[in-house]
């Protein structure tokens, strides 16, 4: 009998085993290599996409095109370019990840047209099909990406993985609607009942400070919250908002449970600067844990005066704690140094007193003087801070309760303050000098730019209108009065004038802005209307009235993008009345052009096919009777492609086939008779009837849209934005003075 | 009657080995499944979302890099810039010198344009005394302290960085490790990640630096270390940092923070009282008793482990040096286990007294000392000519293409998890170096432990032992 082997364990079953772990071995050998390989490939390709399609997108977002014809047939190519180079998921996925990484960077006007370009080159498509995964990581990549390329409609479909078991895609649902929607904070502070991580606080803050015009709340009505999070939360964001009026309230949670709220209140009042705290923290000073203590000498330092040196340095000879007994000494050295017995730093209480200091009285000619270097910048810097507190916006006039029902309030869209809600303008003379020189300061701009001649500081009676008749021609006459009715109409919509100066110039907007972005209601300038304003003007205008509007003002009937209601309203004659442009006007533009005219001279057919995919996108009712020429084209695939587009096009413009059937049934019943004879032989020709053709159309209809959108609100989300494009289409015939289009 | 005692004895044996091979077997096969698991879970979860955020954050927390240095005058001025460049913005550097017997802090000095401040000391100061703080004169510099302290060990001058730091967070480093530019933001992100659980210490993979290429405090070039001795190493730390501690941290079970980068929850370090100036595994020894300290006060908490790569150290390849090196934390792990042996199947402790400490005990102190004499006692038997040597040589080459196997895995798993190193040469190195460390590195480090645990338990008198920096190579 030998030693080893005592237990029977065969040697052979060992030989096997060793011939096991040899053979995972090689494979794990193979594996590294293969791997290697694959890693290294992958990461190559992607760099050269990425350099290649980065200077693309640096195109788009850094070189703007003017709306000149050559300028949007390079843009119209550099489209088409990127469309093929879409072809390959890589690239869709580089593309992707190269747009996303850029929106963290960039701002402003480059941002917009980068989350224009997004969408439309189709790639919220991939990241709606992210959400469709089984995998948690993929739809939170695709919550992440739909998000923050701010892609508005998936805001339904994102919300539903707030109930979601993924703890994971919980929290990604939650940051997705805080970005989405503006009142997604007030939201979720309200729902928030589990703990909410650092993180998560950290990114919501992220979140909040990265959105354009955000109206932050009162956050102080959710320093009452039962959930100690939200109260972190709110503090947090009262600080980095500088809400001062939340200060009272955040006093009263120095005595909280928590140590991380006290500190968190105790950091709000140091850079609030909250004076009338001052006793308050001195008296919780002798029961506090070293950690507050030290808390509340931060929070002291702004607002400590020279009279409070005695209690200091009871504390600096006094305390337990090293840590406190330093940093007692330190600020008591601060203080010291202060010449006069004020507190270390100016508190944003005494800032209306250094306001008042500092100001400078009006000259002999109406002008502040703009304070040179050499006087109290930090004085202008509190000016500066009082002037944006002056400016928040107070929540008050909306007359909500936050507290009441916020979920409720949520439900409904923003409603902006009526002039009759608004408070009474009851500035005080501080106030008014702090906005006057900020006027005066526009206007010092203002007057560099404007001829010599045109004197502002002259004569300024009122803030506006600024404007300077002689520079601005129009043929109505500014001292006309007008009807009584029409100002209460002004009152609800803007008016566009008629001259015709002001028709092109917003023609050519339009036009650029429908290139760049399908949000056409952040096109501000068009005129708009509520329903309830159109109805009411409907019941409010006889007949004799309206006539006489239209007289006046022709564009009014383009005004809303509700305004086909009327037609519910038996106004359809109102309605259907030929827009007229002055003469001038018409001359200047083209009875009938479309710019693709232009590209498919010179184009080959597999460019003709690409280019169509981009007239949905930017198309107008132009371009249906340009598509309804390229029914007889001799290719028979650009044929059925133009009758693709056309059918989604018409969709998209919202009409239908009688809509664009004339006398004749043609499918576009044009004045032009190049046009006319086109439609008559679509008739006659064996190509399939529009009716056949359908069935094929609708197919393509259903790529456009998002398949996972099932319930009501998701389809109502996906039709919005064609309904929004067909008014702001509308309104862009009209302006492109397509009077033959008899039905709109 | 002799006969027997002989067979009793070898069974004994027998049987101690052949539980103990089954249960390292079992012990990796459960490490490379956890740690696959965590490493593929850290990859997804850290692709989302964009840790840059923190840098602009009102919320981004305070930290404080305590860096303790003794006689670091080749590389301290470079070290420190590098640390000074990490992109944070709330956080602060402050180098320790620990009474160095050479030029550091004249260099520190002169570099920095440094001057003395007047802090007041603390009459209460339990820590060896405090010569000088110095700041500098220069803006760009705002964020370096530099003390200088009276000599006291490493222990001792991290204790000195922790009272004097008033940042939330405390970063423990070697001052001669290089960080990741974001590193900092990575570590804040493990800290603010949890809702649930208080994170009390983050600790991360440390990556081996020798041969790489530097330039302006950052690493510009990785190459893998020329020196062999460095290699088997880099083999060694790869499996250690992305099989073991990953799968220790998978099941929050992870005992030892790395003191070339652990980050700490200050207020938690400072209830503990720091670290144990008492003891050369002062990194190990903390964990432990933080991780006690807050199952004694039952409030949830973890310890996060950052698989990137975030900070580069250069490892010994001097083998004088690397014996010191690895007798040092045997010692470490045994004086640590001494002090905490009430937690041993201890199920107060949870998985801590149930798993991760018999882990230390029987893997990571016992096994070398087994190891050593499983060795001998095979040589014994040889000798007396008893010993079955088909089933002997049967067992050595399953016990060898085990080993082989897993390194292949670790380097699987380097390969997927970094890939940072680009000639297909460096690779081949790599797996040579699996399939020769098992006779050529591993010894060695069997024998260390082994003089280790010998000092110790007769008490000899053993220090820090020294490390002669080479510093890493300029771009």
């Amino acid at each position: 009998m030998t030693f080893m082997g005592v237990y029977k364990i065969s040697t052979t079953l060992l030989w096997e085993l060793t011939l096991v772990f040899a053979a995972i071995a090689v494979l794990f050998l193979f594996l590294i290599f293969m791997l290697r390989s694959r890693i290294s490939g992958r990461r190559y390709k992607v760099e050269v996409q990425k350099r290649e399609l980065a200077s693309m997108v640096s195109h788009f977002l850094f070189f703007p095109q003017d709306s000149n014809t050559e300028d949007q047939e390079e843009d119209l190519r550099r489209r088409q370019e990127f469309r093929k180079l879409l072809d390959t998921p890589l690239n869709r996925e580089v593309l992707s990840e190269i747009l996303h990484e850029l929106s963290q960077d960039v701002s402003g006007m480059a941002r917009e047209r980068l989350l224009s370009l997004y969408q439309d080159l189709g790639l919220q498509e991939e990241a709606y099909r992210k959400l469709q995964s089984s995998k948690w990581e993929t739809i939170s990549r695709g919550i992440l990406e739909l998000s923050d390329m701010q892609v508005e409609q998936a805001y339904f479909i994102i919300r539903k993985f707030i109930y979601d078991n993924r703890s994971i895609l919980r929290k990604q649902a939650e940051l997705a609607i805080i970005s989405l929607t503006d009142m997604g904070i007030q939201s979720f502070l309200d729902a928030a009942r589990g703990p909410i991580s650092e993180w998560q606080q950290l990114r919501i803050m992220e979140i909040l400070k990265r959105k354009d015009s955000f109206l932050p709340p009162d956050f102080k009505h959710w320093l009452t919250s039962e959930n100690e999070d939200v109260i972190l939360l709110s503090l947090r964001l009262i600080r980095y908002f500088k809400q001062s009026e939340a200060a009272a309230q955040i006093t009263g949670l120095l005595t909280h449970s928590s140590t991380e709220i006290q500190l968190a209140s105790l950091e709000c009042i140091r850079d609030l600067a909250y004076e009338p705290a001052k006793d308050i923290l001195k008296q919780n000073f002798a029961d506090a844990v070293p950690q507050i203590k030290l808390g509340i000498l931060d929070a002291l330092r702004p607002i400590i005066a020279y009279t409070d040196k005695d209690w200091l340095q009871n504390q600096a000879a006094g305390d337990e704690a090293f840590a406190v007994r330093n940093k007692s000494n330190a600020l008591l050295q601060a203080l010291e140094h202060t010449a006069t017995p004020s507190p270390v730093n100016p508190t944003l209480w005494d800032q209306e007193q250094v306001v008042e200091e500092t100001r400078s009285e009006p000259d002999s000619n109406g002008k502040i003087p703009i304070p040179s270097d050499s006087t109290n910048t930090s004085a202008q810097e509190i000016a500066y801070d009082l002037m944006l507190d002056l400016l928040k916006p107070d929540f008050s006039a909306l007359g909500v309760d936050w507290e009441m029902d916020n979920l409720s309030v949520l439900q409904q869209d923003f409603i902006a303050p009526t002039p009759e809600n608004l408070p009474e303008e009851s500035w005080r003379l501080e106030e008014t000098l702090v906005f006057d020189a900020c006027v005066m300061e526009v206007l010092e701009d203002i007057c560099s730019d404007t001829p010599e001649s045109v004197d502002f500081h002259q004569n300024i009676p009122e803030f506006l209108p600024l404007i300077d008749q002689s520079l601005t021609p129009t043929n109505m006459n500014p001292y006309e009065p007008s009807p009584e009715w029409l100002l209460r109409i002004e009152v609800q919509a803007e008016i566009l004038l008629s001259d015709s100066g002001h028709a092109k110039m917003l023609r050519e907007i339009l036009l650029e802005d429908l290139e760049e972005t399908e949000h056409v209601l952040n096109t501000n300038f068009v005129a708009w209307v509520t329903e309830a304003d159109s109805h009411a003007l409907a019941d409010e205008t006889n007949s004799e009235t309206t006539e006489e509007l239209l007289r006046q003002f022709p564009e009014f009937e383009v005004i809303a993008d509700d305004i086909h209601e009327l037609q519910d309203h038996n106004q359809s004659q109102y309605i259907m009345k030929e827009p007229t442009l002055n003469t001038e006007d018409q001359k200047e533009l083209p009875d009938y052009f479309s710019i693709f005219h232009e590209f498919f001279r010179s184009y080959d057919a597999e460019s003709k096919l690409i280019l169509m995919e981009e007239i949905p996108e930017i198309g107008g009712e132009k371009e249906l009777r340009f598509l309804a020429e390229l029914f007889h084209d001799p290719n028979p695939r650009i044929r059925a492609k133009a009758r693709k587009t056309h059918k989604i096009l018409r969709k998209k413009l919202g009409l239908s086939a009688d809509d664009l059937k004339g006398p004749s049934g043609s499918l576009w019943t044009p004045q032009d008779p190049t046009t006319q004879k086109a439609s008559t032989e679509v008739n006659t020709s064996t190509e399939p009837t529009e009716d056949q053709t359908d069935e094929k159309f609708e197919e393509l209809d259903f790529e456009l849209e998002y398949e996972g959108m099932e319930n009501s609100q998701s389809q109502e989300a996906v039709t919005q934005k064609p309904k929004r494009h067909n008014s702001y289409l509308r309104l862009l015939k009209y302006l492109n003075g397509s009077q033959n289009d008899t039905h709109v | 009657m002799y006969s027997d005692f002989i067979n009793i004895l070898a069974e004994a044996v027998n049987g101690t080995y052949l539980v103990l091979t089954l249960g390292v077997f079992v012990l990796f096969v459960s490490m490379g499944f956890l740690s696959s698991r965590n490493s593929l879970y850290a990859r997804k979860k850290h692709r989302i979302g964009d840790i840059s955020q923190i840098i602009s954050s009102s919320m981004a927390p305070s930290i404080t890099i305590i860096a303790p240095a003794y006689n670091e005058s080749l590389s301290i001025v470079e070290n420190v810039r590098s640390l000074l460049s990490l992109r944070y913005v709330n956080y602060e550097v402050m180098v320790i010198n620990d009474g160095s017997t050479d030029n550091t802090l004249e260099k520190l000095v002169k570099a920095y344009d440094l001057v003395r401040t007047d802090v007041p000391a603390d009459k209460d100061w339990s820590g060896k005394p405090i010569h000088n703080i110095y700041k500098s004169r220069k803006k760009s510099f705002d964020k370096l302290t530099v003390i200088d302290k009276e000599k006291g060990g490493k222990s001792d001058a991290l204790n000195t960085g922790i009272q004097l730091s008033e940042s939330k967070y405390i970063g423990c480093i070697d001052v001669d490790c290089l960080l990741h530019p974001d590193a900092l933001l990575h570590v804040v992100r493990a800290f603010f990640q949890r809702s649930r659980k208080r994170v009390i210490a983050v600790g991360g993979v440390i990556r081996v630096a020798n041969s790489c290429k530097i330039g302006g405090g950052a690493l510009e070039e990785i190459r893998l270390p020329k020196n062999w001795l460095a290699r088997f190493q880099l083999l060694e730390y790869t499996r250690s940092f992305l099989l073991g501690r990953m799968a220790w941290g998978r099941i929050d079970s992870l005992m030892i923070i790395s003191g070339a980068f652990g980050f700490f929850d200050r207020e938690i370090a400072q209830e503990v009282g720091g670290y144990d100036i008492d003891t050369v595994g002062e990194d190990l020894e903390i964990v432990f008793r933080m991780r006690k300290h807050m199952h004694d006060k039952g409030i949830p908490y973890t310890i996060e482990y950052l698989p990137d790569p975030l900070c580069w150290t250069e490892v010994p390849e001097d083998l004088d040096i690397l014996i010191n090196q690895r007798d040092r934390w045997s010692r470490g792990n045994l004086e640590t286990l001494q002090r905490h042996r009430e937690m041993l199947f201890n199920p107060r402790y949870g998985r801590l007294g149930m798993l991760s400490y018999p882990y230390w005990f029987f893997y990571e102190w016992l096994s070398p000392l087994l190891e050593f004499f499983g060795f001998l006692t095979v040589l014994l038997f040889w000798y007396l000519g008893s010993l079955n040597t088909q089933f002997f040589l049967a067992v050595s080459v399953l016990l060898y293409s085990f080993s082989v196997m897993f390194s292949l895995f670790a380097i699987l798993w380097e390969v997927w998890s970094y890939n940072q190193y680009s000639r297909i040469r460096d690779i081949l190195i790599l797996i040579g170096c699996a399939f020769f460390e098992p006779f050529l590195f591993h010894p060695i480090v069997v024998w260390s432990s082994v003089r280790g645990n010998f000092k110790k338990l007769f008490r000899m008198r053993a220090g820090w032992g020294s490390q002669v920096r080479k510093g890493f190579v300029r771009a």
